[in-house]
């Protein structure tokens, strides 16, 4: 089997000494064929060095001297080698459009074949990235998005709660000091009766000292689990009071 | 059990926080100055205390009977262990010839409970149980109950139960716990006791008469109901109901020995042989500072006690344990019961006195009424929520009437 570029040379050639050989009105005159063989030639040269550009040069000048369609399978050639596929296409099916019966048709169709559907994703790939050069492009032409929001400063509500519970602490703490006293003056009671007026009060001050403690207590534990869970949230419950003539208001917000 | 410790020892400070706490809102009773309490001992006996006086029942193996009665915190409580085995000594019981019945006595102890009842403010009061063997026959276990009641002016009533209900016959001669010198200790004699140190007094009255104390040996004051054994700073005058005298072959006596002074109430069977027996006593003693003539007074509540009248109810106290409306020893519980959550008292009683009342629903608290008295004249105790025991400090006299209630 004869290697590709070996047999286009030997065919080209042939063909170029054919058509020296024609009528002179119908063919390019001898100069020019002398021409486009020595492009020819020089194009050959620098296929077979892999300098494919410089090939498809003469393989060019030789066609426009010659009009030979198998130069223009060559120059597919060329650019097939430089990895041009879309140019390579176009010149394979020029040349299949000026010799549709030539000696290497089928071999141009067949890379017709090979190169159509590179060539559909090149172009397929490069509306796409035109497409994304247009959403960029329009991208930058909008107006930047608006600053976040300021957060709302951190709610209170958890610490007016540990300082109403504190509050109820202290009072019960109050009631304790006072049951103290009234314990004291219970244990050094001089006769019944003033141990049991005593007594009436210390269950009284005491009652109100534990209930204050409980109180107390359950009040700042809450107020504490709110504020490590529910208002641990910026945009937590808000409250606001307001004290008017008519009366008093209290406003639970919830920013959402 | 280590890490046990550890952990119990880690939560300690917090356990101990938790008490101060608790104990800082619990409600404290009502106890003046002259309160009588009792207080538990370890070794199962323990210390009934006043202001000025403390009966002590003794710990350990030995008979939880009384082994000390402190006055101003001087023992003057009768002691001679060294004495015939039989014989008086501390307090407690003889079966003459038997080893004698007391804290301290050779008698073993087979039974011996000493249970709190009342725990004061106004009475105290102490049960023991008790039992013992005879050495000639072990299926004779003579025992009973000492029920000793103590109020805050140094009033100390006893009374005892003993009984043997085993019929087996013994004698003496083979149940003696040492030989009799004397014919009279070759009959049995049941006998209950008190003895006083001699040294801890100086004059004995039970007639209008004040006396030097009787020698050792010397025998006195036989069928009185009441004895005051003295000294300047304090006298105690001994009782025994009359109530309980003669018919039923009961006699009291007092006699000096060596070291003490004893005062007794004799079951004399005058047998030479002990079937089963059951017996029966009531005494007291009476812690007085002044003088003899206000300790015979109230001696003599005790051996002939005045009828109080209660809503309308004439009635004496308790032979048990001198409380009107106290223990009247047929099984039921004490308390006069108010239907109408009143109690109205009127009558002579020359000495203090208590009543033993049931309200007829809960009651948290009282107050007692009397024309012209405030402050501590009397002194209330809650034995349930029911039930109040109240001590007045002062005789009641012709015409008044206390009133009792809730508050």
């Amino acid at each position: 089997m004869i290697p590709r570029p070996l047999a286009l040379a030997l065919a080209v050639l042939v063909a170029l000494l054919v058509l020296g050989a024609g009528p002179a009105s119908a063919e390019p005159d001898a100069d020019a064929r002398a021409k486009a063989s020595a492009h020819f030639k020089q194009g050959q040269a620098f296929f077979n060095r892999g300098d494919f550009d410089h090939a498809l040069a003469e393989y060019q000048a030789a066609f426009d001297l010659s009009a030979e369609p198998l130069l223009v399978f060559n120059i597919a050639l060329c650019h097939d080698r430089a990895n041009r596929p879309e140019q390579a296409l176009a010149a394979f099916r020029r040349y299949l459009e000026l010799a549709p019966n030539g000696g290497v048709a089928d071999e141009a169709r067949e890379d017709v074949a090979r190169l159509t559907p590179i060539v559909d994703k090149l172009a397929a790939d490069r509306t796409a990235e035109e497409a994304r050069k247009r959403e960029a492009a329009a991208n930058a032409s909008r107006p930047p998005p608006p600053p976040p929001k300021p957060l709302a400063p951190p709610s209170r509500v958890p610490l007016y709660i540990v300082v109403a519970g504190a509050a109820v602490t202290a009072a019960g703490a109050t009631f304790h000091v006072l049951s103290s006293r009234t314990r004291g003056r219970l244990e050094d009671a001089p006769d019944p009766d003033s141990y049991f007026a005593d007594r009436d009060t210390f269950k009284l001050q005491r009652g109100l000292a534990i209930g204050g403690y409980a109180a107390g207590a359950a009040t700042m534990m809450t107020g504490l689990i709110l504020g490590v869970t529910v208002f641990r949230q910026r945009e937590a419950p808000q409250v606001s009071a307001a004290v008017t003539p008519g009366g008093a208001m209290v406003t639970l917000g919830w920013a959402r | 059990m280590k890490a046990r410790r550890m952990q119990g020892s880690r939560w300690t400070p917090g356990l101990a926080a938790a008490v101060m706490a608790t104990g800082c809102f619990s409600v404290p009773p009502y106890e003046p100055d002259n309160a009588v309490s009792f207080t538990a001992s370890a070794a199962g006996g323990g210390t009934a205390t006043g202001a000025g006086f403390a009966l002590r029942f003794a710990d350990g193996p030995g008979f939880h009977f009384p082994d000390k009665l402190l006055i101003d915190d001087a023992d003057v409580m009768g002691h001679d262990q060294a004495q015939t085995c039989f014989n008086e000594d501390e307090v407690g019981f003889r079966i003459v010839p038997t080893a004698r019945i007391t804290a301290t006595g050779a008698a073993p102890a087979v039974k011996n409970l000493l249970v709190p009842a009342l725990r004061g403010p106004a009475v105290t009061q102490v049960k023991l149980d008790w039992a013992t063997q005879f050495n000639c026959d072990a299926t004779r276990a003579p025992g009973g109950t000492s029920t000793y009641t103590m109020f805050p002016d140094g009033r100390i009533v006893r009374f005892d139960t003993i009984a043997d209900a085993v019929s087996n016959e013994i004698v003496p001669s083979k149940c003696a716990c040492e030989t009799p010198s004397r014919s009279e200790d070759l009959l049995f004699t049941i006998s209950t006791h008190w003895t006083l140190a001699r040294t801890s007094f100086e004059t004995l009255s039970f007639d209008s008469n004040t006396n030097r104390l009787p020698d050792d040996g010397q025998e006195v004051a036989a069928n009185f109901d009441a004895t005051c054994i003295a000294r300047d700073s304090y006298q105690v005058a001994v009782a025994w109901p009359a109530s309980m005298a003669s018919p039923m072959g009961l006699r009291t006596a007092t006699r000096g020995r060596a070291s003490l002074i004893e005062f007794r109430r004799d079951l004399d069977l005058g047998a030479s042989q002990l079937k089963a027996f059951s017996y029966d006593n009531s005494s007291a003693i009476f812690i007085e500072r002044a003088g003899c003539d206000a300790a015979f007074k109230r001696a003599n509540e005790h051996a002939r006690p005045s009828a109080l009248t209660i809503n309308g109810t004439s009635m004496k106290p308790s032979i048990r344990d001198g409380i009107y409306g106290g223990d009247a020893g047929d099984g039921l519980p004490p308390g006069i019961d108010l239907p109408d959550k009143r109690a109205e008292l009127s009558g002579t009683v020359n000495s203090s006195f208590a009543v033993w009342l049931r309200f007829p629903g809960s009651t948290d608290a009282i107050h007692a009424t009397l024309a012209g008295k405030t402050g501590a004249w009397y002194m209330p105790q809650q034995v349930d929520d029911r039930t109040w025991i109240v001590w007045f400090r002062d005789p009641i006299g012709a015409g008044q009437t206390v009133t009792v209630e809730p508050r």
